[in-house]
C-alpha cells in the first residue's frame, strides 16, 4: 500500500512523468550498473586496501542486480505485459528482445570477468582496486548501452564510454612495458577508428536526411533507388570502425599486442565484452541494409570474414605465447561471426548472436585457463604448460574442452554454434556454400594450433615449473583462486552444455532477431 | 524403439567415463586389475552387441528421440544389415584390441581406455546413427581420441603421424559438411517436414528422387566422395595412412585397419552410391579407374616396403581398391562383395597387425631386413601369421576369397560404363577391363605378402631374433579367435552374408534400376521414338 501510494505520487511529479513516458524503467540494468559505478568510485578514495577490496562485492551486487533486471524484463515480454520494442529516451535506445538478449548474455559475461579480476587486482593492484573495478563498470556500461542504441549520437558516445575505458584499461600495470605500450597503440588505433566510423554516421546522418535515429533509415533507403558512391563510401568507413572493434583483418593489427600486453582479465573483457556489443551494434546498423544494395554490403563484410578467417588462423601458427594466440584466434572468430553477418538473414543473424554466446563461454573459459596457468607455471609461454596433465589432470581436461570448443570440435558448444551458424548461411542462399567452405578449411588449420596446446599438455615431458609442481605434489603452499576457479567451472559447464541443451538458447536468439528485423524493415528475410 | 541400441551407443561412453577415476599407480597389478576392467567392459559390448544381432529385429530396430526438434535434429539410431554387421564386427575387434593392449600399452592406463572406449563409441555411433548430423557429429568425435592415441603410446614419429591423420581427416570433413548442409538446403527449399530435416529416411528419399537438379547431385556426391576417399583411403589422398598405421601403437593400428577405414567404406556405400546413384554412374568409370589405381598401385608400393607395419598398411590400402572396385559395378554381388569385404579386411588386416606387433614388442625394429628365422623361435606366430597371409592374398576357403572374387565376379557381370569419356576423346575402355587388370592386384598380394613371410619367417635366424620369444597368452587368444574366424567365415561365408544379404540387396536392386533406366534412355535417344507410345518425338537431350 504504501509503495503504491508513493510510486503515485512520484508518478504525479513531472520527473516521473518524464521516467513513465520515456519508458526510462527499462533502462533499469544501466541505472544500476550506474549508481554502482558511482559506489565504487567512492570507494577508490578510501586509503585502506581493505576498503578498497570492497568495491569487487559491490560490482558483482551491482551486475548480479542488472542480471535480474534483465532477466525481468524478459519475463515481461514472455507473459506478453509489454509489447516487443519499447522506445527509450525519444527513440535513443530501443529495449526490444534483441537488446535484452544481448544484455543478458553481456551481463553474464561481465560477472565471469570479475571472477576472473579479483585475485588478480588483489595481487598486482592492491592500491587501486576502486579505481580499476570503476574503469571496468565504466566499460561494461558502454557496452550495454551500444547493445541498444538505436541512434548514431547514443551509439557514438556508448562506443567511446566503451572505448576511453578500455585504453585506461590496457595500461592497467603501469611499471610493465608492454601493457603501456598496449595502452598507446589501442588508443592510437581506436581513436583513428572512432574518427572513420564517425565520419562513416556523419554520412549516412546526410542520406538519412538529417535524422540521427536508425529507425529512419530503412525508408531513407528504400527510397534511395540507388545507393550512390556516398552511401558505399559510408558503409566501407563503417565497417571500418566496426571491424576495428571486433578485430577483424585488415583492422587487426592491434590485436596481438594489445592482448598481449594488457592485465588479462582486460585481455578476456575486450575479446568478450566488447567484441559482443560491437556485434550486436554492426546488426542494428546494417540490418536497415538488407535488401536494399545488399550484395555491396554482403560483399564487404564477406570480404573482411574470408580476410580475418585467413590472417587470425595462418597467424596463430606461429605463436608461442598463449595470450598471443588466443589474439589470433579471436581474429579468426572475428572472421566466421562475420560470415553471419554478411547474410544478413534472420536465421543468420539468430545463429550468430547464439555463436556470440557460446563464444563468451568457451573464450572466456580459454582466458581463465590462461590465468590459471599463469598462477601455476609463472609463464604465459606454451612450452612451459608441457606436460602439465601430471601435475593437473582436471584443468588439463577443462582446457582442452575450451580449445577444443574454440576448434568446432563435438562435444563442445562450438561445434553446435559453428554448424549453426554456417548451416543458416547456407539455408539463406546456396550460392554462400563456398564462402562456408573457405571458413570450414580455414577452422580445419585453427585445429592444428589448438591441438598442438592441448598435444603439448598432454604428452610433453614435464617442464621445470611442471616438474616443481609435481614436485610439491598436494601439500603445494599455492591455493588457487576460488573465484577463478568458480569461473572456469560455469565455463565449462556452459562450453558443454549449450550444445546439448542449446535448442532454446537458439530459438530465444532467433525470436530476437525475427523480433529486431519485423520493427526494423520488411527486407530482412 | 529398442533400447539396446542408445546402450550399445552408451556404454562405451559411461565406461571412458569411470576410467579417469581408477588408479593411476603404474605397479603390475594395477595394471591388470586395469586391463581386466577394459577387457570386462568391452566383452559386455560385444555380447550387447551380439544380443542386438540375435534379436528378430536386428535388421529394423530403431530408436528415436527428439533432440533438437526446431533444427530438425534428432537422436536418431536405427540398423539394418549392414550397420550391425559392422557394429558387430567393431565391438569384437575392439575386446581383441583390448586383449592386444595387456602386452603392449603399459603406461598412463587410465587415460589410455578411457579414449579408447571414446573412440569404440563414437565409431559404434557413426555406424548406428539414422540423422545425418548425429552421423557428422560422431564421424568428428571419434577424432580427437584418435590423435592422442597415436601421439601418446605411439612410435618416434607418433606427433607428426597423428597430426596428419587428424588433419586429413578433417580436410574430408570440410566437404562432408558442406555436402550435408546442401542436403538439408534441399530438403528446406521442397519444404519437407523440418521437424526430421537430417533423417536418413527423408534426406535419402530426396536424394534418390531426382528433385535434386544432376548439376547439384553431382556436387553433393562429389562432397560426400572426398570425405569418405579421405577415411577408406583412395589414392592420392592416402598418404596419411602409412604414417598413422606405422606410428600407431598394434592395438590402435588393429581398429585402424579393422574399423576406422571402414567408416569410409560405409560411407561412400550409404551416402555416396545409395543416395546419388545417377550421379554416381555418372563418374562411374573414373571411380573406376581410381579403384584400379589404388588395387594396382598401392599393391605395387607395398612389394618394395622394407618396413613391415608399412607393408602391411600399404596392402591395407590396396584392399580398400576392392571395395571401390565392388561399389563402381554397382550391381547387387558387387555390393554384397564390398560389405563382406569390411568385414574380412577388418580380421585379417587386425590379425597381420597384432602378428608384426608381436615382433616389433620383442625386437624394437619393423625392418624386415632384422629379421628372419622367426618360424623356428616362434612356431605359433608363425602359423597364424601364415595362415593371415595366405588368407589376405585370397586362398579359396579361407575368408578374403569369397570377398574378393565376388568384387571381382560382380565388377566383370557389370554394365556400370562401357567407356571412359575425358572430354575430347572417350577410352573405348569398359568396366570388364578394369577389372581384369585390377585382378593383377591378386597377383601383387600373393608376392608381397608371400616374400614377406618368406623374408621374416625362413631362412637362418638373424640377430635381432636370437632371443625371440612365442606370442604370450593374451595375444594366443587374440590370434586364435581371428585365426577360428578366418577359417569358419571361409569355409561358410553364408554365415557372415545372411546378416547382410536383404540390406545389401536392396541397394543393388537400386543400383541395377538406375543402370536400366539409363540404358533404356540411351536406347530412346538412339531409336528416337519412345517405347511406350511408338511416336517419333524429339527428346530433350543435350548435345544433339
Amino acid at each position: 500500500m504504501m509503495l503504491e501510494a508513493i510510486s503515485d505520487t512520484l508518478i504525479q511529479t513531472s520527473f516521473g512523468q518524464f521516467i513513465y513516458n520515456q519508458n526510462l524503467a527499462f533502462l533499469a540494468p544501466e541505472l544500476v550498473i550506474s549508481l554502482t559505478l558511482l559506489m565504487t568510485f567512492a570507494l577508490s578514495l578510501a586509503k585502506t586496501q581493505v576498503d578498497q577490496a570492497k568495491s569487487w562485492g559491490i560490482a558483482l551486487l551491482g551486475s548480479v542486480v542488472a542480471l535480474v533486471s534483465i532477466v525481468m524484463h524478459y519475463q515481461l515480454f514472455y507473459t506478453g505485459q509489454v509489447s516487443a520494442s519499447q522506445s527509450v529516451m525519444f527513440g535513443m535506445f530501443e529495449a526490444d528482445l534483441l537488446s535484452v538478449v544481448s544484455r543478458f548474455i553481456l551481463t553474464l559475461g561481465f560477472i565471469l570477468i570479475l571472477h576472473l579480476s579479483k585475485r588478480f587486482v588483489e595481487t598486482r593492484l592492491p592500491s587501486q582496486t576502486g579505481e580499476f573495478y570503476t574503469l571496468l563498470l565504466t566499460a561494461f556500461l558502454g557496452a550495454l548501452l551500444l547493445c541498444g542504441a538505436n541512434d548514431m549520437i547514443m551509439a557514438f558516445v556508448a562506443l567511446e564510454t566503451l572505448g576511453i575505458s578500455s585504453y585506461i584499461l590496457t595500461g592497467y600495470l603501469r611499471n610493465n612495458l608492454k601493457s603501456t605500450e598496449a595502452s598507446l597503440k589501442y588508443l592510437v588505433y581506436g581513436g583513428c577508428s572512432s574518427a572513420v566510423l564517425l565520419f562513416g554516421l556523419a554520412l549516412i546522418y546526410g542520406l538519412a536526411g538529417g535524422s540521427t535515429s536508425f529507425a529512419v533509415l530503412p525508408q531513407a533507403l528504400s527510397q534511395a533507388s540507388d545507393l550512390g558512391a556516398w552511401a558505399s563510401l559510408a558503409i566501407v568507413m563503417i565497417l571500418a570502425g566496426i571491424g576495428f572493434k571486433v578485430s577483424a583483418a585488415p583492422f587487426h593489427t592491434w590485436t596481438p599486442d594489445v592482448y598481449e600486453g594488457s592485465p588479462t582479465p582486460i585481455t578476456a573483457f575486450l575479446s568478450v565484452i566488447s567484441k559482443l556489443a560491437a556485434f550486436v551494434f554492426a546488426i542494428r546498423l546494417l540490418t536497415p541494409f538488407a535488401g536494399v544494395g545488399n550484395e555491396n554490403v554482403a560483399l564487404l563484410i564477406g570480404l573482411l570474414a574470408v580476410l580475418s578467417m585467413i590472417v587470425g588462423n595462418v597467424a596463430a601458427l606461429k605463436q608461442t605465447n598463449i595470450k598471443r594466440l588466443l589474439g589470433y584466434s579471436t581474429i579468426a572468430h572475428a572472421g566466421y561471426m562475420l560470415v553471419g553477418l554478411a547474410a544478413l538473414t534472420q536465421n543468420s543473424l539468430g545463429a550468430l548472436l547464439f555463436y556470440l554466446a557460446t563464444y563468451v563461454f568457451m573464450n572466456t573459459g580459454a582466458f581463465a585457463s590462461a590465468m590459471i596457468g599463469d598462477e601455476l607455471l609463472a609463464s604465459e609461454e606454451i612450452s612451459a604448460y608441457s606436460g602439465l596433465i601430471k601435475a593437473k589432470p582436471w584443468f588439463v581436461f577443462a582446457f582442452s574442452i575450451f580449445l577444443l570448443g574454440l576448434a568446432g570440435i563435438p562435444i563442445s558448444a562450438g561445434f553446435f554454434a559453428k554448424f549453426f551458424l554456417f548451416q543458416s548461411v547456407v539455408l539463406s542462399d546456396l550460392g554462400n556454400l563456398g564462402v562456408i567452405i573457405i571458413a570450414l578449411l580455414a577452422s580445419t588449420v585453427s585445429l592444428y594450433y589448438y591441438l598442438n596446446i592441448i598435444k603439448v599438455m598432454v604428452i610433453g615431458e614435464p617442464s621445470e615449473q611442471v616438474q616443481r609442481l609435481i614436485g610439491e605434489g598436494k601439500d603445494s603452499a599455492w591455493n588457487l583462486s576460488k573465484t577463478l576457479t568458480l569461473a572456469t567451472v560455469i565455463c565449462l559447464i556452459f562450453t558443454l552444455g549449450l550444445g546439448i541443451f542449446g535448442q532454446s538458447g537458439l530459438l530465444i536468439s532467433e525470436s530476437a532477431m525475427s523480433d529486431h528485423g519485423a520493427t526494423v524493415t520488411q527486407n530482412l528475410r | 524403439m529398442n533400447n539396446l541400441l542408445p546402450l550399445i551407443v552408451g556404454f562405451p561412453f559411461l565406461v571412458a567415463g569411470v576410467f579417469p577415476f581408477l588408479s593411476k599407480a603404474e605397479d603390475a597389478s594395477t595394471q591388470k586389475g586395469l586391463h581386466r576392467i577394459a577387457l570386462g567392459a568391452s566383452v559386455v559390448l560385444l555380447l550387447l552387441t551380439g544380443l542386438l544381432a540375435l534379436s528378430p529385429e536386428a535388421q529394423t530396430a530403431t530408436f528415436n528421440l527428439s533432440w533438437l526438434p526446431a533444427l530438425g535434429i534428432n537422436f536418431s539410431l536405427g540398423t539394418d544389415g549392414i550397420s550391425t554387421t559392422l557394429a558387430v564386427l567393431t565391438s569384437l575387434l575392439m575386446v581383441l584390441a583390448t586383449g592386444a593392449s595387456i602386452s603392449t600399452i603399459e603406461k598412463r592406463l587410465p587415460l589410455y581406455y578411457s579414449l579408447l572406449f571414446v573412440l569404440i563409441g563414437s565409431v559404434l555411433g557413426v555406424f548406428l546413427s539414422r540423422d545425418l548430423f548425429l552421423f557428422f557429429l560422431f564421424f568428428e568425435l571419434e577424432l580427437i581420441p584418435m590423435y592422442l592415441l597415436i601421439s601418446t603410446w605411439g612410435g618416434p614419429r607418433r606427433e607428426y603421424a597423428a597430426m596428419k591423420f587428424v588433419l586429413y581427416t578433417l580436410f574430408g570433413s570440410v566437404f562432408l559438411l558442406a555436402s550435408i548442409i546442401g542436403l538439408a538446403y534441399f530438403s528446406q527449399s521442397y519444404h519437407l517436414p523440418t521437424e526430421t530435416l537430417f533423417s536418413f529416411t527423408q534426406l535419402g528419399a530426396l536424394a534418390q528422387s531426382g528433385y535434386i537438379p544432376p548439376v547439384f547431385q553431382l556436387l553433393l556426391f562429389v562432397g560426400f566422395f572426398i570425405a569418405f576417399a579421405v577415411k577408406l583411403p583412395i589414392v592420392p589422398l592416402h598418404t596419411w595412412l602409412p604414417d598413422a598405421h606405422v606410428e600407431a601403437p598394434t592395438p590402435i593400428s588393429m581398429l585402424l585397419a579393422g574399423i576406422l577405414l571402414k567408416m569410409g567404406a560405409y560411407g561412400l556405400l550409404r551416402f555416396g552410391f545409395d543416395w546419388f546413384p545417377v550421379a554416381a554412374q555418372a563418374l562411374a568409370p573414373y571411380i573406376g579407374v581410381l579403384a584400379f589405381i589404388n588395387i594396382v598401385y598401392t599393391g605395387s608400393i607395398a612389394l618394395v616396403q622394407t618396413d613391415m607395419k608399412k607393408l602391411i598398411a600399404y596392402s591395407s590400402v590396396s584392399h580398400m581398391g576392392f571395395i571401390l572396385l565392388a561399389l563402381v559395378a554397382m550391381n547387387q554381388v558387387g555390393t554384397m562383395a564390398a560389405v563382406f569385404i569390411m568385414v574380412s579386411h577388418g580380421l585379417v588386416s587386425a590379425a597381420l597387425f597384432l602378428g608384426v606387433g608381436t615382433l616389433y614388442r620383442q625386437t624394437h625394429s619393423r625392418e624386415i631386413a632384422l629379421h628372419g628365422g622367426v618360424a623356428q623361435k616362434a612356431p605359433f606366430i608363425f602359423y597364424t601369421f601364415l595362415l593371415m597371409s595366405l588368407a589376405s592374398l585370397g586362398l579359396p576357403l579361407l575368408i578374403s576369397f569369397a570377398g574378393e572374387t565376388l568384387a571381382l565376379y560382380g565388377a566383370f557381370i557389370s554394365e556400370s560404363f562401357r567407356a571412359i569419356p575425358l572430354g575430347f576423346v572417350t577410352l573405348p575402355i569398359n568396366i570388364q577391363w578394369i577389372t581384369g587388370l585390377s585382378a593383377l592386384g591378386i597377383v601383387l598380394g600373393a608376392a608381397y605378402s608371400l616374400w614377406l613371410v618368406k623374408r621374416i619367417f625362413f631362412g637362418a635366424v638373424s640377430d635381432a631374433c636370437q632371443k625371440l620369444e612365442d606370442a604370450k597368452l593374451n595375444e594366443v587368444w587374440v590370434l586364435g579367435t581371428l585365426a577360428v574366424l578366418v577359417i569358419v567365415l571361409g569355409f561358410k561365408p553364408q554365415l557372415l552374408t545372411s546378416q547382410f544379404e536383404s540390406s545389401t540387396q536392396a541397394i543393388g536392386k537400386r543400383f541395377e534400376q538406375v543402370l536400366v533406366q539409363r540404358d533404356q534412355a540411351l536406347l530412346q535417344q538412339l531409336q528416337g521414338y519412345s517405347p511406350q507410345n511408338g511416336v517419333s518425338q524429339n527428346l530433350p537431350m543435350g548435345g544433339q
